[in-house]
């Protein structure tokens, strides 16, 4: 890394522990489901709305364990982005990190077709997985 | 230069040798008539030993096909014999997988002695499969318990590997089914995985080395690899699912935890008849090397043989390029199907995947096979995926599918859309997942613990949006609520009232008071009263490898047989009746047939599953149809132009 571009990562680091921690609440036009199985209540919003077609972003999912319940901390999720109709996936994984509260920042999404995706949230308690799930339509 | 120096020159110089000049694969000829042949040995002499898993003995035949001898047990006889081994001095080993022990002759042919037991300690097993021995050593791929095991000639246990342990490091691994062994000169080994589907290399001291391979259809990736052998500098897998031979090169043999592979040659196109041979291969479940080299033994239990291959010219066969096979491999019918409503769901084998169906007409007046309208899920390990799919459920009004990953020890259930009223068409976004049940996981089954982790292999779903659920491993059936909390089990591992041995599915009678599971390792089913929880023996006399379990209309309870192909119907009185079914491949054949199911509007579709179709019969047990690949259904629906000698080898 040369010179130049260390400076610019530290300073861009700073500027993130900097920067104050956001509302870990959800914002009112956040999309809310009940999980499939109805074991859990999440709510989503990504950080570009509609979400792009061929370009990162990233989204946050706030988790609860019902519709005004308690939030779900120190959950094991696992978050993935799929087309069923073309039987594939993103070509790249997400990192999620939790932000407590049961806010969870996810980063790296990338649909890179047009067309419907289904964002799959899959959350582990005990012996059991369940998932919630968002449309998303990229155009 | 005496004269016996002489001839020790001359015979050297017919060994053949890896260097190139020649390679193994050239047909020679086929052994045929064996019943389920799923491991082959070559031992000294190049006398070839085969083991029939489904005639639970090891028959001898010399390298033209004449049979010697055979080896077989009376008390108990061989169960499901999965792995033969014939030692340098010529002590046959056979992993004698439904009777959990590995089983000594001598080289007379003699019983000799015995070891291991149903268990996880030391020295024990939970169906072995694969076997190999050398001067001083055995190695045995215990696949139940997940690890590979070391013992002396006598029994006595040296080590163990287990080969799941990686999982928390490299989950992809974490479903390790290790299906084949291989002891190398330098006296570490090799364990063959079919879980995921590469092969291992250990280290003496349980060191388990690298991986090579993982799943594919591309050379050096295998599917469902289950038996190879080694020679000389060269490994040969069984790639099962891909119908073929993979010779690999390795570069430094004699150092095992370095070893490098590289990609030799592939022998051996997929069989597009039925029941081509001639170098075609269908299902290669082992392959054995002569000590010479000078042949190959590969044992194809579905067809009932082992074909013969000897050395030819080149250094690789000549690829047909016609007959090549460069992408997906080709997809048959699996063992196990659900159908309820207007749908019918049957699992793909190679692909890991559920195939959807539409029973309805589009013409009522005429019969149309089933119509492929989804796919869902697919080889992985997240929710929704699976390593070895096995039993399902499907109840069409709740529009909820149960599906057994045996793999991954998981039960997944899916949610689909479906209206009986629209048009027929396809819907790949129709399935979605809701929820599994890992059963690695602790507390997957309460506060009740079990030797084995729950080997999830059929399920059915209950009125009360519970289900019940078949563990092979623990031979008994577990029951959850609709929250899927543990609720209790029923039945345990055993022959006698009320034991199971490697149980394969199971039926609740429409009113819920009663439980019948197929036990084919003790050649019956078992009955349940669920009132008090009393056994019944059903269908000793008449069933030999039960499988597949259905309520007709009638109220009789029906079964095929995947054994004697054929099924049965028993009454409420417990009195068999014969229904269809004869070994063979026209109207009327089955060739080891798995799942069966009714429709609702009272038809039967069994997996005829050795002939890659499936049949419907009416209520009767009537034929009305059949359908799959058209090679394999022709013989059936037009018997007329059917000739046994086309599919003649």
């Amino acid at each position: 890394m040369s010179r130049s571009a260390r400076w610019l990562a530290t300073t861009l680091t700073l500027l993130l522990c900097a920067c104050p921690k956001s509302d870990s609440s959800p914002p009112s036009d956040a999309r809310a489901t009940l999980s499939q199985a109805g074991g859990f209540y999440v709510r989503w919003k990504p950080s570009i709305e509609p979400p792009p077609l061929n370009k990162a972003f990233d989204g946050t999912l706030w988790l609860s364990t019902r519709v005004e319940g308690e939030p779900i901390e120190l959950a094991q999720l696992d978050v993935d982005c799929r087309m069923p109709a073309h039987r594939h996936g993103m070509l790249q994984e997400v990192d999620i990190i939790e932000e407590g509260a049961g806010r969870y920042s996810v980063r790296g999404f990338l649909c890179h077709m047009a067309g419907n995706w289904v964002l799959q949230v899959d959350l582990t308690q005990g012996a059991i997985t369940e998932r919630a799930q968002f449309d998303i339509l990229i155009e | 230069m005496s004269l016996m120096t002489l001839l020790l020159a001359l015979l050297l110089s017919q060994v053949p040798t890896e260097d190139g000049s020649t390679h193994l694969g050239a047909w020679k000829h086929s052994i045929h008539g064996l019943v389920q042949p799923g491991a082959v040995a070559i031992g000294p002499g190049g006398r070839i030993h085969v083991a029939e898993v489904g005639a639970g003995r090891v028959s001898i035949f010399d390298v033209d096909g004449n049979a010697l001898g055979v080896l077989e047990t009376v008390d108990p006889p061989l169960r499901a014999p999965e792995g033969i081994a014939v030692s340098p001095d010529g002590l046959r080993f056979v992993s004698d997988s439904g009777n959990h022990r590995v089983v000594i002759f001598d080289a007379d042919g003699q019983f000799k002695g015995e070891f291991g037991g149903r268990g996880w300690r030391a020295g024990q097993f939970l169906r072995p499969m694969g076997i190999d021995a050398g001067e001083h050593r055995v190695l045995v791929a215990d696949s139940g318990n997940q690890r590979v095991q070391s013992f002396d000639h006598a029994g006595k246990p040296l080590s163990s590997q287990p080969l799941h342990t990686l999982s928390s490091e490299q989950p992809e691994y974490r479903d390790t089914w290790p299906t084949d062994v291989a002891l190398n000169p330098s006296g570490d080994g090799w364990a063959l995985d079919s879980g995921s589907c590469g092969l291992i290399v250990l280290g003496q001291e349980g060191l388990v080395g690298p991986r090579h391979g993982e799943f594919g259809f591309f050379p050096g990736t295998f599917a469902s690899p289950r038996g190879f052998a080694h020679h000389a500098s060269r490994l040969y897998i069984a790639d099962t699912e891909n119908h073929r031979i993979q010779v690999f090169e390795s570069r430094d043999f004699g150092h095992s935890l370095t070893t490098t592979l590289k990609p030799a040659y592939i022998w051996g196109v997929h069989a597009n008849r039925p029941r081509e041979g001639r170098g075609k291969l269908h299902y290669p479940r082992d392959v054995a090397v002569a000590p010479d080299g000078s042949f190959a033994a590969v044992a194809e239990p579905l067809d009932g043989r082992v074909q013969i291959f000897v050395r030819a010219a080149g250094s690789a066969p000549q690829v047909d390029a016609q007959r090549a096979t460069t992408g997906q491999a080709a997809v048959h019918f699996g063992m196990e199907l659900a159908t309820d409503g207007p749908l019918l769901v049957i699992v793909e084998p190679e692909t890991a995947q559920l195939l959807i169906h539409d029973l309805r007409r589009p013409e009522p007046e005429r019969r149309n096979p089933p119509l492929l309208i989804s796919k869902a899920g697919g080889r992985g390990l997240s929710l929704g995926h699976y390593r070895r799919p096995a039993g399902m459920d499907l109840d069409y009004d709740a529009r909820r599918i149960l599906v057994c990953d045996r793999g991954s020890r998981r039960v997944h259930e899916l949610r689909f859309r479906h209206d009986p009223d629209g048009e027929i068409a396809q819907d790949f976004e129709m399935v979605s997942a809701v929820r599994m049940i890992d059963f690695r996981r602790p507390g997957a089954t309460g506060e009740t613990s079990f030797p084995w982790p729950v080997e999830p292999i059929a399920v059915q779903r209950t009125a009360d949006g519970g289900m019940l659920v078949l563990d092979a491993a623990n031979a008994c059936v577990h029951r959850f609520d609709s929250r899927w909390a543990h609720q209790g089990s029923l039945g345990e591992y055993g022959s006698g009232l009320g034991q199971l041995n490697a149980p394969v599915d199971l039926e609740l009678s429409v009113d819920e008071t009663h439980l019948f599971v197929s036990d084919p390792g003790n050649g019956r089913l078992l009955r349940w009263s669920l009132a008090d929880e009393a056994p019944t023996v059903v269908g000793e006399e008449q069933l030999r490898g039960p499988h597949g379990l259905a309520f007709g209309p009638d109220g009789r309870i029906w079964v095929s047989d995947a054994v004697t192909h054929q099924v049965w119907a028993f009454d409420s009185e417990l009195n068999g009746q014969w229904v269809f079914g004869e070994e063979g491949l026209a109207r009327g054949g089955l060739l080891a047939p798995r799942g069966l199911a009714f429709t609702d509007t009272g038809e039967c579709i069994i997996m005829d599953h050795g002939n890659h179709r499936g049949i419907v019969l009416d209520s009767q047990g009537n034929f009305l149809d059949a359908f799959g690949p058209r090679s394999y259904t022709r013989p059936a629906l037009r018997p007329e132009r059917y000739r046994e000698e086309d599919y003649d080898e």
